[in-house]
């Protein structure tokens, strides 16, 4: 295995270079659409097993919406639901023998970050106006500006690092342990490494959802204090 | 450490397809299966609450069917009462002047039996007094003398103690009807055996009685009426 602090090349095309963390997500992509489409195709009012699962997830991810921010789940129900599939899925990916998680790889999270950042700007304009999103920053005081600002920047930056993080760690002993003692010890290190997969995609798609509804409402300021960080 | 921008922006757009991805084939489906399971039970909920309402509805129109019929039976009563008492009253009335009609013919029918038991009495008692008179009458000897004859015939065949009593008592006389003469008077008082004084008493009608203290020899017409009376009485 190769160490995750590097990134690997799987194709070229032309210049422009296809690393196996974005093949992964592809496959990863594939995954998640094809599955999805193949149990939403047939829905019916009395689902079955794989139907109740995608209810239970999607009623869950409105709970959990609702609470944090009011109004209709709808419109972050896709951009949250996706986040924490998507995480869930890659950092579970590793248990695939040949398969490094794309969430390993700093550009994933950075990205995953970034689109959290920018959803969060969209909709706290989108909700507040510029001007409204703008002064949100003065607040309590003008003074508090520059931190304000850094705040921004850094939580996101700590989104990031603390998905990254996780997950490469979790990586590297698991490489490590497998390179020191052979087959069959590294196998609780990788349950651990699932229930650690499970909580870094809860805690992503969890401070994502209460990034965004700081930035949509005033009421949610408060929750966005809870940053574990 | 590296950190490949390329790669940073291929998975950033990644991240965006895969939200539109699953915004197409996963939550838009999968919430709007959601909202029409929500939809078909607000309307199995809306149409429980219809027919609940429904049935609210008919049960108050049962109520008040069961009222006006309660009310109607209370007023139907109330006029069959109305009426039976009216035909009772009319009965009555129709009773009472057919008994009174039944009363006054019977009064009319009892005076008409009085009259006629009346007439038929009348004819009886005329027949009765035709029949008394006529066997007192006959009884009679039809003059003076004759009434002396059957006194000296009674006085010879009565008993001699008897005779004794009659003629031995005090104040012995002679009472007649009509008056009496001289030898009428001396033929009594020959049998008499003594000269009784004569005394007139028309209420005797015909004939001659001899009275004294101890009895009364009866020779008359009236004594023989009332002794026919006495024993149509006593029948």
């Amino acid at each position: 295995m190769d160490s995750p602090l590097t990134s690997t090349v799987a194709f070229t095309i032309g210049p422009l270079a296809i690393h196996w963390s974005v093949v992964t997500t592809w496959g990863i992509m594939a995954a998640l659409a094809l599955l999805s489409h193949l149990i939403t195709r047939r829905l019916t009012m009395g689902p079955g097993r794989a139907q109740a699962i995608l209810e239970m997830l999607v009623e869950t991810l409105d709970s959990e919406i609702t609470s944090t921010i009011v109004g209709d789940p709808a419109r972050f129900r896709a951009l949250i639901g996706t986040l924490l599939l998507f995480v869930l899925t890659a950092n579970w990916s590793s248990l695939i023998p040949g398969v490094e998680p794309p969430t390993a790889h700093l550009e994933t999270d950075a990205a995953l970050a970034v689109l959290v950042f920018g959803a969060s700007v969209t909709w706290g304009i989108r909700a507040k106006g510029l001007w409204g999103w703008l002064s949100g920053f003065a607040k309590p005081s003008w003074v508090m500006i520059p931190l304000n600002l850094l705040e921004q920047i850094t939580r996101h930056f700590s989104l990031m690092v603390r998905l990254f993080g996780n997950v490469m760690s979790g990586v590297f002993v698991i490489g490590i342990v497998l390179s020191l003692a052979g087959l069959l010890v590294p196998i609780p290190f990788m349950a651990l490494d699932l229930l650690t997969g499970a909580v870094q995609a809860y805690i992503f798609a969890t401070l994502a959802l209460v990034f965004i509804g700081s930035a949509v409402s005033e009421e949610s300021e408060t929750t966005s204090q809870k940053d574990p960080d | 450490m590296t950190f490949d921008w390329t790669t940073f922006a291929l998975q950033l757009a990644n991240a965006i397809i895969l939200v539109a991805l699953l915004r197409h084939f996963l939550f838009r489906p999968v919430a709007a299966m959601i909202a029409a399971r929500q939809a078909r039970s607000q309307h199995l909920l809306d149409q429980a609450t219809a027919a609940e309402r429904a049935a609210d509805e008919a049960r108050k129109q049962a109520e008040a069917a069961t009222l006006a019929t309660s009310k109607a039976r209370i007023e139907i009563l109330n006029e069959a009462r109305t009426q039976a008492q009216a035909e009772r009253a009319a009965l009555l009335d129709q009773a009472r002047q057919e008994a009174a009609t039944i009363i006054e013919d019977g009064r009319s029918r009892r005076r008409q039996e009085a009259q006629t038991h009346t007439a038929e009495a009348q004819a009886t008692l005329c027949q009765l007094a035709t029949a008394i008179s006529t066997k007192a009458l006959s009884a009679q000897p039809g003059h003076v003398d004759g009434y002396v004859d059957r006194i000296a015939q009674i006085l010879a065949t009565m008993d001699q103690p008897d005779r004794q009593a009659l003629l031995g008592g005090g104040n012995l006389r002679i009472i007649s009807a009509t008056d009496l003469s001289d030898d009428q008077v001396q033929t009594l008082n020959r049998h008499l055996g003594i000269a009784a004084p004569v005394e007139i008493d028309p209420t005797l009608i015909m004939g001659i009685n001899i009275l004294s203290d101890n009895g009364i020899l009866r020779n008359s017409l009236a004594d023989d009426l009332n002794q026919l009376s006495k024993a149509m009485n006593n029948d």
